[in-house]
């Protein structure tokens, strides 16, 4: 047969050093996925002023939180503060399960949790019970002895100007934080 | 002596074509051109070389240039290529023929199984590239509900993280936003709300470009009731919603 596809394999297009380019680009492309893991470490933090309603005497009260990501190892610790001093604080340690899109939001598992307080009695205020209690939730309640996953989303990101804003699906939070 | 499929006959003085059984008979300087031509093959044969083979018959470069073209028109497009016009030197008459197969598309210089193979390469560059390289530089999201503030170039944005929290709140957030429309200044340019689902909870992010740089500050609210009457001017200048 005279088809030039089967009988001219070569002639007027050098097309084997275009193959082994793109086969060697692709190569290089996995390896490097494979073997180079990128930085996204992250630390975010992030300081609230507060107002109880209940209270009617001036306050001078407010809220540190703090978010940490090291490769898969994500840390969070809330502090409640009166007069620049930390009261109670709450930590726990959990895992990055999984980052979806369209809207950037982070699922995080605990695994474990601490509770400092320098209070004088162990009497919470309701709204530190209550993340006390949902951090409780969030390692115990899940499948199979597992914790209960959270989601932080990402409403906003500036890189640049080091800021991101996210929301907890917890409470319905939201909390601006300076990107460190 | 053959210039491809062209026999050069020396005693008849013509070119004879074996393919086509065509022949040139050949003028005075069209046979010592090729005659010079083919007993230097290989070599730049110079037009001055040639002009002196032919005297005392005046020949100018111009008689060279015709006899060339004569014969160039004789031997066919494939077989002209044996003769190369050297610029500024003369003529040559190569050896072999160069010329190179012409393909009526360029697909047909490619088989079909390495046109398969790029191709297939090309998919899999793509989904590579697609799936690995994710960007989040900035993110700006598009929210459901900006409620842009009478007379102010700022805007109030609700968070609903459901159906329930949105038709709970959205009134009471718009009565928020009726105040802060009241304020003399309003600093902010974003201010970002929301609710906890047991209303006990409120979020407030403030956030405004200065210098192209963004300033931005937190308040929570605690133990709100069901009434939110307390939100007023003068608590909102004294949590630095408005001044």
């Amino acid at each position: 047969m005279n088809n030039p596809l089967q009988r001219e394999l070569f002639i007027g297009f050098r097309s084997t050093p275009i193959l082994i380019t793109l086969i060697f680009i692709l190569g290089l492309c996995m390896a490097l996925d494979y073997f180079v893991e990128p930085n996204e470490d992250v630390k975010l933090a992030c300081s609230s002023n507060s107002y109880d309603h209940n209270l009617s005497r001036p306050q001078h009260s407010g809220l540190r939180f703090e978010i940490e990501r090291i490769g898969s190892s994500v840390e969070l610790k809330m502090t409640y503060l009166n007069d620049h001093k930390d009261l109670v604080s709450v930590s726990g340690i959990g895992t990055l399960v999984e980052i979806s899109a369209p809207v950037l939001t982070y699922e995080v598992q605990l695994d474990s949790a601490a509770l400092k307080s320098d209070l004088q009695q162990e009497v919470y205020e309701p709204h530190m019970q209550e993340t006390v209690q949902l951090v409780k939730k969030s390692i115990t309640n899940g499948a199979a002895g597992q914790g209960e996953a959270f989601y932080i989303k990402v409403l906003e990101m500036d890189k640049t100007t080091g800021f991101v804003t996210i929301q907890l699906n917890e409470r319905n939070a939201l909390w601006a934080c300076k990107i460190l | 002596m053959f210039i491809g499929p062209v026999r050069f006959d020396v005693e008849l003085r013509q070119l004879v074509n074996t393919e086509s059984a065509q022949a040139l008979k050949l003028s005075n300087i069209e046979f010592l051109v090729i005659n010079e031509l083919i007993s230097s093959r290989g070599q730049v044969v110079s037009t001055e070389s040639m002009c002196a083979l032919l005297l005392p018959k005046v020949v100018t470069a111009q008689d060279i240039t015709i006899a060339i073209t004569n014969i160039k028109a004789f031997l066919g497009a494939n077989t002209a290529s044996m003769i190369e016009v050297v610029t500024n030197q003369g003529y040559l008459l190569h050896v072999k023929s160069r010329t190179l197969q012409m393909h009526s598309s360029p697909y047909a210089a490619f088989s079909i199984k390495q046109f398969s193979l790029l191709l297939l390469l090309g998919v899999m560059l793509v989904i590579f590239l697609a799936t690995h390289f994710k960007t989040t530089e900035n993110i700006h999201f598009s929210l459901p509900e900006q409620i842009l503030l009478d007379g102010k170039s700022s805007v109030l944005v609700p968070i609903y993280s459901s159906d329930e929290e949105l038709d709970s709140y959205q009134s009471k957030f718009r009565e928020v936003a009726i105040k802060l429309e009241q304020c003399e200044t309003l600093t902010w340019d974003k201010i970002y709300t929301s609710a906890s689902p047991a209303g006990d909870m409120l979020h407030f992010v403030m956030q405004v470009e200065v210098d192209k740089a963004i300033k931005f500050e937190n308040l929570k609210v605690l133990n709100v009731g069901e009434s939110w009457d307390f939100i007023n001017d003068s608590w909102l200048q004294e949590y630095g919603l408005c001044e």
